[in-house]
């Protein structure tokens, strides 16, 4: 049997760099740029996968990030957004990025909707080990996408 | 011309009818579902031209909603707008009669492209 070879930090920048470019890219937005690694971001949303591959894939954000990110996908000004648009905003960026990864991923397999916490506790993902990790700066704040492989997977996949 | 948006996202749908208008789409009736079940629905009190729907939804998920139309007898034109296009589900949405599935994130070009046959 063949290990999968999970996408690497070049793939999943390719990816989030897509979504962003295309709704979140307006005259007013920065790029994304690479950014070392901060704490642990208050607002996150995660996709989990399960099939030929099974895990996780996380965005995370600060929460000016996701109130700026919510502001320009609604085109409503942050002072106008509820917690509900801004947990919207977050789930369909994990929701975006977590599917484009799926598809280079072994199938055939499910993506869950989105679970998202805001300024909550750490995320804790139990039976599971990062596997990508990229950290990146937007609108001068901290942005983090994250693909955690199962551990109990039996076609676990290999970081290339 | 009456198209249905379905998505569990406002945000979402806030964007596939803001890519309508950029795609050149306006001056057309906008209706929304947020999710399959509201879809079908939808469906039967609007009689829209078009559906987009998104896969992935709570109660009834796009495969399921477009599944459900053609077991009931619908021809309604049906697409896709979609997080995942891989291959494989790809080929689920053709086979289940989707006219196209345009994947996530989109621009305005590809939904003028997949729309045209259907919207003219």
């Amino acid at each position: 049997m063949t290990t999968p070879v999970l996408p690497d930090t070049y793939d999943v920048e390719q990816i989030v760099g897509d979504v962003f470019g295309s709704f979140l890219g307006g005259d007013e937005a920065l790029p994304l740029l690479a950014a070392p690694s901060t704490g642990d971001p208050a607002v996150a949303a995660c996709v989990s996968i399960t099939g030929g591959w099974s895990g996780h894939v996380v965005f995370a954000c600060s929460l000016p990030a996701s109130r700026t990110a919510a502001a320009l996908l609604l085109l409503t000004p942050e002072d106008q957004l509820a917690d509900a648009d801004i947990a919207d905003a977050v789930g369909e960026l994990a929701n975006m990025i977590g599917g484009n990864i799926k598809s280079l991923l072994p199938g055939p397999s499910v993506l869950t909707l989105p679970l998202v916490n805001i300024g909550g506790a750490t995320l804790h993902l139990p039976s599971s080990a990062e596997a990508v990790r990229l950290d990146l700066t937007w609108q001068g704040e901290p942005v983090r996408v994250s693909v955690w492989a199962s551990t109990t997977d039996t076609q676990e996949g290999t970081a290339r | 011309m009456k198209i249905l948006v379905t998505d569990d996202s406002r945000v979402m749908r806030q964007i596939v009818v803001r890519t309508l208008r950029q795609a050149g789409f306006d001056g057309h009736d906008i209706v929304e579902a947020a999710d399959g079940r509201e879809g079908l629905a939808k469906v039967a009190d609007e009689q829209p031209d078009l559906v987009l729907s998104d896969w992935n939804m709570p109660e009834l998920d796009g495969l399921e909603f477009l599944r459900s139309l053609r077991a009931s007898g619908s021809t309604v034109p049906f697409g896709f707008v979609t997080s995942e296009g891989s291959p494989d589900m790809r080929e689920k949405a053709e086979q289940a009669g989707a006219l196209f599935l345009i994947a996530k994130p989109f621009s305005p070009e590809t939904f003028a492209e997949a729309l045209e046959p259907v919207l003219g």
